[in-house]
């Protein structure tokens, strides 16, 4: 059964529910507000939100318990967090705190695809001894200080990425050719499309459209932007 | 303008200036309208046309300058460009915008307004930027730009009359733009500092050969000082930018562009035509089906060139015989013989060669015009360029390689959307190993004559695949020598996709074919008079018996019909074409070629076809040959498959016939290239033909 998409605070309630009704106290709605770190009267009112959608039992100053449906909630939103948790600690290498604070935002909105794939990578490295010493190694060659943001040739930017232009790293007449047609450093580019074959592409410039090789296009330096074109 | 002032009949020069794709030429065809002449700029292939008219009792000249991207003088169009609107002959400069890509063509305005003449603007195709919500605000930019904007339409020429209206009243006041183009505090000052050198020139010249200099663009008339100052200043701004210097002048050069459509240009709506482009090229370059679509593409134009040009050729080919066949009956034998000969065998023959091919040529150039003004053209380089590139050849290759399988005499026509001269010569040189349609004709001769049926296909196949691999081979090494270095840059603009008007597609073609038929056809024509006397002198006037007895004394029409067969044979052997083949024989021995072959390759030189002919008249079979089996078991008499498949490898590989020399001669515009390719392909010949025959000997394949 499919399962309509509940508010990122909806599903820490439910989280937290499936989990403190697994201790020997059960989930009480003072335990959750200490969870939560929120007021009780806000556990109230949430509380009744989520019995209106019937994924919760509750009866005040009782034990809340969790429908079927609730639980079947919960379970996803929990396997997604240790499956990402153990992402973040095993195949990046977090400190357990660190993972913790991401799974906890990551867990929302990561889908299943995401989370599916990032567990088959994890599982791809442990099966391979050798790329995982690699891998390892370089790991911690990434400290968390450098500036966030992608850069690559502009033969490497995915079609319908937007990009900026960072340097173009041509001589002579090629760049001359390459300036006058508009890509200046600064300038927006997107690669519209690949020919059939694989070489050359198509980027989009200024307004208008321009075919290059990839060879040409690994000599412009961009700088990738968030969004799709 | 200075000779405006003292001729008592002015005269104003107006240069059309503009990107390509701005419709500039449509612009040109209806100003022009039927004055234009189309001619060579001297020393290199780039097309000049020009129209010369009188327009309020002024005598105008307009010149249509090549479309370019940039003045800087870096490919032979920008040379012209830039040299013509210096040349200080010129009145004033239109320059014409596409109206829906301004931000780009206004990098050519900044470069232009350096230039120190009076510019007007032709805001063309202002139609179709209305269509996509865009809205301009003219005298905003004829302000910035200073001088005045004319909103044009190239489709239906409105706008054409004020532009000459304002081109004339402009060049009148004699005002020449200022540039508003600032370069930066510190580009600026350095650029002062360097101008300061040139001292014979004006501010407005000092100020752009300044420019030039710091642009990295050689100027050996310039002071050394200014020199020496442009490198020193160059080094510096470099490290100061952090970039390449010329990367920072196109940059300003692009900030003014975009500062001014931005100013100018108020969008109210949706970008139709992009969206248009964009679902068009979605379809015809997509991932899986873009190639095949191609495919068939290819192959209708294909038809149409040379299906639909069949039955026109075989008119003008009849109407050629009939008027042959009607000198010779009413011109008696009596008066002036080798006059009536040289008119009805050198000079109808000669003329055919050149018009005969007309049809081809004009449908050729009407599908060529028609992809190109609709912007399917780059496509196909797009498409194919991955392919190409590996053979060290250009994606624009591919379309003239492709029609070489009909004829090679539009293929090498076809070569001129090349840009680069090296890409261009190379494809020019190979083209030719390409089996063409006339080749067909010996392979359908010979083939049956030597090969079992079942092999014949394959035969067939192998022959035409070997012109491909030679091509292929001819290719790579002249990269690897005469033309050495990096294929080309692909830096190429994909046009948006524009429905042509008949108008532009009419008059592109026809331009072509008139030159086609100005330049190669003398060229052709005088060859053909050439290798008619070298087929008729010196003439035999004792036969070995008398023929004329014999004939009239013959038994039966057949017996007469052989003997005057036998005459010819007899006839030919004794001119220089069979002496030729005579003095040949050593040279082709080795490829097991008597000299009876060396007289048919000697006439094939005229064109492909003639071989065949030439066979049946020296085995005594007749010009027409009667029935080509006679001749194919006469030639199975004489040589063995060995030797055909020799002969078709010499006809596949050797020198190409003389209408494909004419054309390259015109299209290189030197006879160096042209004779290199009628002796390096000969060459090439020889060698394959040589290892082939030998190697078969050796093996005693195909030697009974």
């Amino acid at each position: 059964m499919k399962v309509e998409r509940l508010s990122a605070k909806a599903e820490d309630y439910l989280e937290t529910i499936l989990r403190l009704s697994e201790t020997p106290r059960g989930a009480r709605t003072g335990d959750i507000a200490a969870e939560l770190n929120v007021q009780p009267s806000t556990v109230s009112a949430a509380l009744r939100s989520l019995m209106e959608q019937g994924l919760v039992d509750y009866t005040p100053y009782g034990a809340v318990g969790l429908t079927p449906k609730g639980r079947q909630v919960a379970e996803e939103i929990s396997g997604r967090h240790v499956a990402l948790r153990r992402f973040l600690t095993e195949t990046l290498g977090l400190p357990p705190e660190d993972a913790e604070v991401a799974a906890c935002g990551m867990e929302h909105d990561a889908t299943p695809l995401v989370v599916e794939r990032m567990g088959l990578l994890g599982d791809f490295l442990r099966d391979h001894p050798g790329m995982l010493a690699k891998w390892l190694a370089l790991r911690e060659t990434a400290k968390g200080e450098r500036a966030p943001g992608v850069e690559s040739g502009l033969d490497e930017l995915p079609p319908g990425v937007r990009g900026v232009v960072m340097a173009v790293d041509v001589e002579g007449s090629l760049r001359k050719r390459l300036v006058e047609m508009g890509v200046t450093p600064g300038v927006l580019i997107a690669v519209e499309r690949v020919a059939p074959l694989g070489d050359p592409i198509a980027v989009e410039v200024r307004g208008y459209r321009l075919s290059m090789r990839k060879a040409e296009a690994a000599r412009i330096r961009v700088k990738w932007r968030p969004g799709l074109v | 303008m200075a000779a405006k002032a003292t001729t008592a009949a002015p005269e104003l020069v107006i240069l059309l200036a503009g990107n390509p794709n701005s419709g500039k030429t449509s612009l040109f065809n209806w100003m022009a309208g039927a004055h234009q002449h189309v001619g060579n700029y001297p020393g290199v292939t780039v097309e000049k046309k020009s129209a010369r008219f009188t327009r309020d009792g002024i005598k105008i000249e307009l010149v249509d300058l090549p479309g370019v991207y940039s003045l800087l003088a870096a490919s032979p169009e920008e040379v012209i460009a830039r040299d013509e609107i210096l040349s200080g002959t010129a009145g004033v400069v239109i320059q014409v915008l596409d109206a829906t890509n301004l931000e780009r063509n206004l990098h050519l305005t900044a470069q232009l307004t350096e230039m120190g003449v009076p510019v007007v603007y032709a805001l063309n195709m202002s139609d179709e930027a209305a269509a996509n919500g865009l809205v301009f605000d003219l005298p905003l930019m004829g302000q910035l730009l200073g001088g005045p904007v004319v909103p044009t339409n190239g489709s239906t020429g409105a706008g054409t009359d004020a532009l000459l209206a304002a081109a004339q009243l402009l060049a009148a006041t004699g005002q020449p733009g200022a540039s508003r183009l600032h370069y930066g505090l510190d580009i600026e000052q350095s650029i002062k500092d360097i101008a300061e050198h040139f001292e014979g020139d004006d501010a407005v010249s000092a100020r752009r050969r300044a420019v030039a200099l710091l642009d990295g663009m050689a100027d050996p008339h310039a002071p050394a000082a200014a020199t020496t100052v442009a490198a020193r200043e160059a080094v510096r701004l470099t490290k100061r930018g952090g970039r390449p210097l010329d990367v920072q002048l196109a940059e300003a050069r692009y900030g003014f562009a975009l500062g001014v459509a931005t100013e100018v240009v108020r969008a109210t709506g949706h970008h139709v035509r992009r969206d248009r482009t964009m679902r068009i090229d979605s379809v015809l370059l997509h991932r899986v089906w873009g190639l095949p679509i191609f495919v068939a593409l290819m192959w209708v134009v294909f038809n149409l060139v040379f299906t639909l040009g069949e039955p026109p050729m075989q008119w003008i080919e009849s109407g050629l015989g009939w008027l042959a066949a009607h000198l010779q009956a009413v011109w008696p034998d009596t008066i002036a013989p080798l006059l009536k000969s040289l008119l009805v065998d050198g000079v109808i023959g000669g003329v055919g060669a050149v018009i005969s091919f007309l049809p081809n040529i004009l449908l050729l150039f009407l599908a060529i015009a028609f992809l190109e003004d609709t912007g399917y053209m780059a496509r196909v380089a797009f498409l194919m360029d991955r392919i190409m590139h590996k053979m060290g050849l250009h994606g624009k290759s591919f379309i003239p390689m492709l029609i070489g399988l009909g004829c090679t005499v539009p293929a090498i026509m076809a070569t001129r959307t090349l840009e680069h001269k090296r890409d261009r010569f190379t494809t020019i040189l190979v083209s030719p190993f390409v089996s063409c349609g006339a080749r067909m004709t010996i392979y359908a001769l010979l083939i049956p004559a030597f090969f079992a049926p079942r092999w014949r296909g394959w035969v067939l196949w192998g022959i035409y695949m070997t012109g491909i691999v030679a091509a292929i081979g001819i290719a790579r090494l002249l990269r690897g020598t005469l033309f050495r270095g990096e294929t080309a840059p692909f830096v190429m603009e994909l046009p948006p996709y524009r429905l042509p008007t008949w108008r532009s597609v009419g008059i592109h073609m026809w331009d072509r074919a008139w030159m086609y038929l100005q330049k190669a056809g003398t060229i052709i024509l005088a060859i053909s008079v050439l290798l008619w006397a070298l087929g008729t002198f010196p003439r035999r006037v004792d036969y070995s018996r008398d023929y004329a007895a014999a004939m009239a004394q013959a038994a039966t029409p057949e017996a007469a019909a052989d003997l005057a067969a036998q005459q010819q044979a007899e006839t030919l052997e004794y001119t220089i074409i069979g002496r030729l083949g005579k003095v040949l024989e050593p040279v082709i021995r080795p490829l097991g070629f008597d000299w009876r072959v060396g007289t048919a390759l000697v006439g094939a030189f005229a064109a492909k076809e003639v071989f065949v002919a030439q066979m049946g008249i020296v085995f005594s079979l007749g010009e027409a040959g009667g029935n080509p089996d006679d001749l194919r078991a006469t030639l199975r008499q004489n040589y063995t498959p060995l030797q055909g498949l020799a002969m078709m490898l010499f006809c596949l590989l050797s020198a190409p016939c003389m209408a494909t020399i004419a054309v390259t001669r015109r299209e290189t515009d030197s006879w160096g290239w042209a004779l290199g390719m009628l002796f390096g392909m000969t060459m090439v010949a020889w060698i394959c033909t040589f290892v082939v025959y030998r190697l078969g000997l050796l093996l005693g394949i195909g030697v009974l």
